[in-house]
């Protein structure tokens, strides 16, 4: 399990979405690219009534699958009530991966939140259990 | 339905090792595949009646049939000396019985299944060097409902009144790299044949297979990416 704290800067102006899932911009393709989970997480957390929207127009983005078991959530942005929100997106989460890797001796997963007002990105790696630390950390270290 | 499953399991479980005739391990899975288009049959009528209930436990049996079809399968493609597709049927079984899991039904039989398998597993094959191959991808429809995968509320690999969701029909698939990973999504994806001292062997036998000219670069042969073919629908 891994938990690293990196530098992180990104500006939004729209705060209609209480989950906002962030890409990554390739010029070379000019796309927003997305891990292949993200509709997947969209649609998890839309099912629960928790709004969520992209950082980019959503006609230009496209999905990475890498193939390996290490299942990668796309950057995620909380706009309000974190504190609240967390936890509840967390366990979200982590229920549907469960289910997902059944049996299977593997459960990696990959998180990374961004604290816009801090400017930082929490980064975590490691089995679904352990997402929870998350939560902690955000309580703690950046207060 | 159930006790026909039941008794067809036990009855094919002698059928179920290496040793056994391969003609009549043939004969066993047409049988099986009868006996899956009358599950999917019945699986149907539950799925009109939106009987998720019975919908779900009619997938675990089909699941589990396909299981046992892909390991008699496996002990055929051995005895022929087609190792890759033996493998291939190997992990298709594994891949059926982690599905079966997804029903809640008697998931003590299914974990003692994939026990089995894994026993099989590390007894008769060597130990894998497995690749995972980067794509992108836009698009898609949703297995279950047929509209735009984004459009939807349907999560894949869930299980929905007896099917699963995945993204389908992709409207662009483009792949990117190639590498090589200890946990791949799909363990079929394999490196089949080596390079060692400009000589190509076969990963599976060790047996030495021809001589190689490349130069500059290390020769090898891998399955990159299968067609996902697993009747989970
Ligand atoms: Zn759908």
């Amino acid at each position: 399990m891994s938990i690293q704290i990196k530098d992180f800067n990104f500006e939004t102006t729209s705060n209609i979405n209480k989950v906002l899932l962030i890409g990554e911009e390739n010029k070379e393709l000019q796309k927003n690219v997305f891990p292949i989970s993200t509709t997947n997480i969209k649609k998890l957390l839309e099912n629960n009534k928790i709004s969520v929207g992209y950082n980019c127009d959503e006609s230009s983005i496209c999905y990475e699958d890498n193939r390996a078991i290490e299942y990668i959530i796309p950057i995620m942005y909380i706009s309000t009530q974190v504190q609240i929100l967390l936890p509840i997106v967390i366990n979200l989460i982590s229920n549907y991966l469960y289910d997902l890797f059944k049996g299977r001796e593997n459960n990696n997963v990959s998180f990374r939140l961004v604290i816009k007002e801090k400017s930082k990105m929490i980064e975590y790696e490691g089995p679904i259990s352990g997402m929870k630390e998350i939560t902690n950390i955000i309580k703690d270290k950046l207060k | 339905m159930r006790n026909k499953f039941e008794e067809k399991v036990r009855n094919i479980s002698a059928y179920d090792v290496f040793t056994v005739d391969s003609q009549l391990q043939k004969k066993v899975i047409d049988d099986l595949v009868l006996f899956l288009k009358t599950i999917k049959t019945e699986k149907n009528k539950a799925k009109q009646k939106q009987d998720e209930k019975t919908a779900n436990n009619l997938f675990y049996m089909q699941c589990f049939i396909n299981a046992i079809r892909c390991s008699l399968k496996m002990w055929i493609y051995l005895k022929e000396q087609k190792y890759v597709d033996a493998w291939h049927s190997l992990v298709d079984a594994q891949e059926y019985m982690y599905y079966s899991l997804k029903a809640g039904k008697d998931i003590e039989k299914s974990k003692l299944y994939l026990y089995k398998l894994k026993e099989r597993e590390q007894v008769i094959f060597p130990k894998f060097k497995f690749v995972s191959s980067g794509s992108i991808i836009e698009g898609g429809k949703c297995s279950i409902c047929g509209r735009d995968f984004n459009n939807c509320e349907h999560i894949e690999e869930n299980l929905y009144c007896g099917s699963i969701c995945k993204r389908i029909d992709y409207k662009r698939l483009e792949f990117t790299h190639l590498a090589l990973v200890e946990n791949p999504k799909d363990r079929g994806c394999i490196i089949e044949e080596f390079e060692l001292d400009k000589k190509i062997y076969d990963w599976f036998t060790l047996k030495f297979k021809r001589n190689t000219n490349n130069i500059k670069e290390m020769e090898i042969k891998v399955c990159a990416y299968r067609v996902q073919q697993l009747d989970i629908f």
